[in-house]
C-alpha cells in the first residue's frame, strides 16, 4: 500500500471515529436493564435450569 | 454532528465493509428482518450435522436435545453480549472489539484462535463432503474405495478455492441459493424421520458410544452444547456490526444462533441416534429412499463448500491483520490458508473422530477471551470504549499497554485454558472430579474474568479520552491537526 492511500485512510478512519463517538441510543438504539434481565432469563437462568433437572 | 460524512467514497465504504473501518450507521445493512436472515443462514449451516451426531455419541435423545438447546442458549450469551453489543455500538470488526482489553497488538494472538477454529471447522466440513462424495458414488452403484473420502476432502478445497477467489458476490450467490436448498434438506429430514419412526422409538434409542458413567456422558453433552455456543465467537461480531440497533444486533442471535441452530443440532441428533451413525450423510438415503436421498445428498455437500468458502474468506480478512498478509494477493492468501486444511486429505477419518474435542477445545479458547470481554466492556469500561486508542499503535495509546499487548489479558487467558484443561482434558477425555460440579466453559468463562477484573482494578489503567492520551505525547501530535499519530488501519 503506498504512502497517499495510507493517509487517505487514516484520514477517513479520524472521519469515521469523530462522527461514531457523537452517536447515542437515539442513533444506535438502546438496550436496557430490562433487556438484560429478559436475556438473562431466557439464555441463562431457564437453560441452566433444564440442565440442572435433566441431569441423572 | 450529522451522521454522515461529508463526501465518503464509494471505496472506503467498501473498504468499512470488508475491512477494518468503524462502520457507520447508514452502512450497516441489517434491520430486524435482515439480522433475523443472516442469523439463521449462518445458524443452519452443515456443522449443526456434526454437533448433533457428535452428541449421539453420548447421550439418548430427550436429554441430548436439552444439552443442545440449553447449551446453546448459554454458550451464545457468554459470547454475544459483550461481543455484540461492542461491535454494533462502535460498528467495529470483533478482533478490534478485542483490542481495549488485549492490546492493539495483542490481538494477533488471539488470531491464531480464531484461524484454528475456522479452518478446523472447514476440515470438519470437507470429511463430510468427501463422505458424501463415497455415499453419493456407493448409492450410484459403484464401489468406491477409502481413499474416495480423502480425494473428496482435496475436490472440496478446490471447490472452495474456486468459489472464494471469485470475490465476495459469489460467495453471497451461493449462500443465497443454498442457504434455502439446506433449509428444505433439514425440513425433508425431519418430515421423513417422524414418518419412519414414532417419537417413542426415537426417545428409546441408546446412544452410540456412551462413557461408562451416564452422568459423564451427559456433563459432556452439556460442555458441548455450550461450547458449541460459545464457538460463534467467529461470527457475532461481524453479524453484529452491521446491524442499526442494539436489540437487532442481540435478540436475532439468541434466536437464531442458538435456538435454531439447536433444532437443526436436534434433527441431526435424532436421525443420528435411530440410524446409529455419526456420519450426516450416512442418513440421507436411508431416510428419503435413493431419489431423494441422493439429492438431499447433493445439497449437504454442495453446502458443505459454501460453509467452507464462507470460514475461508473470514479467515482470510482476519489474517489482514497481520503485516505478512497485508500485501499478499487474495488468491495467493487463500492458497496459504488451504495448506492447515491439508491434512484432512490424508487422514479424514482420524481428523474427523477428534471433532467433538475440537468442539470442545472451542471451549478452551473462547471461553477464557469471552470472560475477559465481559469483565473488561460490561464491568469496567461500562460500555465505553476509546475509540481513538483502538486504531492508535503510538505507545502513548490507551490499548497499547506494554509494547502493545496487555499481559493481564493474556495471563488471565491462559488461566482460562489451564482451568479447562485441569476439568475435562478434550483430547483424553479424561475429568476431574470437580467436572462434575461445575461445567468447563463456564470455570474458563469465570475464572479468567474474575482474574482479569481483579487484576486490572490494581494494576490497569483507564484513560478513557484523547485529551488523557495527549497528555502522554509530549507534542508528538502530528502538526496537520490528525489526532492518530500512528494509525494501525
Amino acid at each position: 500500500m503506498n504512502e497517499p492511500k495510507v493517509s487517505q485512510t487514516a484520514s477517513e478512519l479520524e472521519q469515521r471515529i469523530e462522527v461514531i463517538e457523537a452517536l447515542g441510543d437515539a442513533e444506535l438504539g438502546s438496550f436496557t436493564r430490562w433487556d438484560w434481565w429478559l436475556c438473562i432469563v431466557a439464555a441463562v437462568v431457564i437453560p441452566a435450569i433444564l440442565l440442572w433437572s435433566f441431569a441423572e | 454532528m450529522s451522521e454522515q460524512i461529508s463526501h465518503t467514497p464509494a471505496a472506503a465504504e467498501e473498504s468499512a465493509t470488508f475491512g477494518r473501518l468503524p462502520l457507520l450507521p447508514s452502512e450497516r445493512v441489517y434491520g430486524t428482518i435482515g439480522a433475523h436472515n443472516a442469523n439463521f443462514a449462518y445458524a443452519i449451516a452443515t456443522w449443526c450435522f456434526l454437533t448433533g451426531g457428535y452428541a449421539a455419541h453420548l447421550v439418548g435423545a430427550v436429554q441430548g436435545m436439552v444439552c443442545l438447546i440449553a447449551g446453546n442458549l448459554i454458550g451464545v450469551f457468554i459470547t454475544t453480549m459483550p461481543l455484540a453489543l461492542g461491535a454494533q455500538k462502535y460498528g467495529l470488526e470483533q478482533m478490534d472489539v478485542c483490542a481495549p482489553s488485549f492490546g492493539t497488538k495483542g490481538i494477533k494472538i488471539l488470531l491464531l484462535f480464531y484461524l484454528i477454529n475456522m479452518l478446523g471447522w472447514s476440515g470438519l466440513i470437507l470429511v463430510m463432503f468427501g463422505n458424501g462424495v463415497e455415499n453419493i458414488l456407493a448409492a450410484l452403484g459403484f464401489t468406491p474405495g477409502d481413499w474416495v473420502v480423502g480425494a473428496g476432502v482435496a475436490l472440496g478445497l478446490f471447490l472452495s478455492y474456486l468459489l472464494v477467489t471469485r470475490g465476495v458476490r459469489w460467495l453471497n450467490i451461493a449462500t443465497t441459493i443454498i442457504t434455502p436448498c439446506l433449509a428444505v434438506v433439514i425440513v425433508f429430514m425431519f418430515y421423513f424421520l417422524f414418518k419412519n419412526y414414532s417419537w417413542e422409538q426415537i426417545a428409546a434409542a441408546p446412544p452410540l458410544d456412551p462413557y461408562p458413567n451416564p452422568l459423564k456422558s451427559y456433563l459432556v453433552c452439556v460442555e458441548l452444547g455450550i461450547a458449541s455456543g460459545i464457538s460463534w465467537f467467529g461470527g457475532v461480531g461481524f453479524l453484529a456490526r452491521n446491524t442499526k440497533t442494539r436489540r437487532n444486533a442481540i435478540y436475532p442471535e439468541i434466536l437464531q444462533l442458538a435456538f435454531m441452530m439447536s433444532v437443526v443440532c436436534c434433527v441431526a441428533l435424532f436421525s443420528a441416534l435411530v440410524l446409529k451413525s455419526d456420519d450426516p450423510t450416512d442418513w440421507m438415503i436411508p431416510l428419503g429412499g435413493v431419489y431423494w436421498g441422493l439429492l438431499a445428498l447433493v445439497f449437504v455437500a454442495l453446502a458443505n463448500i459454501t460453509s467452507t468458502g464462507v470460514s475461508l474468506f473470514a479467515s482470510g480478512l482476519a489474517v489482514r491483520h497481520l503485516q505478512p498478509f497485508k500485501k499478499i494477493a487474495w488468491k495467493r492468501l487463500m492458497l496459504v490458508l488451504i495448506i492447515p486444511c491439508t491434512p484432512f486429505i490424508f487422514w479424514p477419518q482420524d481428523l474427523y473422530d477428534l471433532g467433538d474435542a475440537f468442539l470442545a477445545f472451542n471451549g478452551t479458547m473462547y471461553g477464557p477471551i469471552c470472560g475477559i470481554l465481559f469483565a473488561d466492556y460490561i464491568f469496567l469500561r461500562k460500555q465505553k470504549y476509546n475509540l481513538w486508542a483502538i486504531f492508535e499503535d503510538h505507545e502513548s495509546g490507551s490499548y497499547y499497554y506494554t509494547k502493545g499487548v496487555n499481559w493481564i489479558a493474556i495471563s488471565s487467558l491462559l488461566i482460562g485454558q489451564a482451568v479447562y484443561i485441569f476439568l475435562y482434558n478434550p483430547g483424553t477425555g479424561e475429568t476431574h472430579d470437580l467436572f462434575f460440579y461445575i461445567n468447563p466453559s463456564i470455570a474458563a468463562t469465570l475464572v479468567p474474568a474474575l482474574v482479569y477484573f481483579l487484576a486490572m482494578k490494581v494494576f490497569g489503567t483507564f484513560e478513557k479520552s484523547i485529551a488523557a492520551m495527549d497528555e502522554k505525547r509530549d507534542g508528538q501530535r502530528p502538526a496537520d491537526g490528525k489526532k492518530l499519530i500512528i494509525p494501525n488501519v
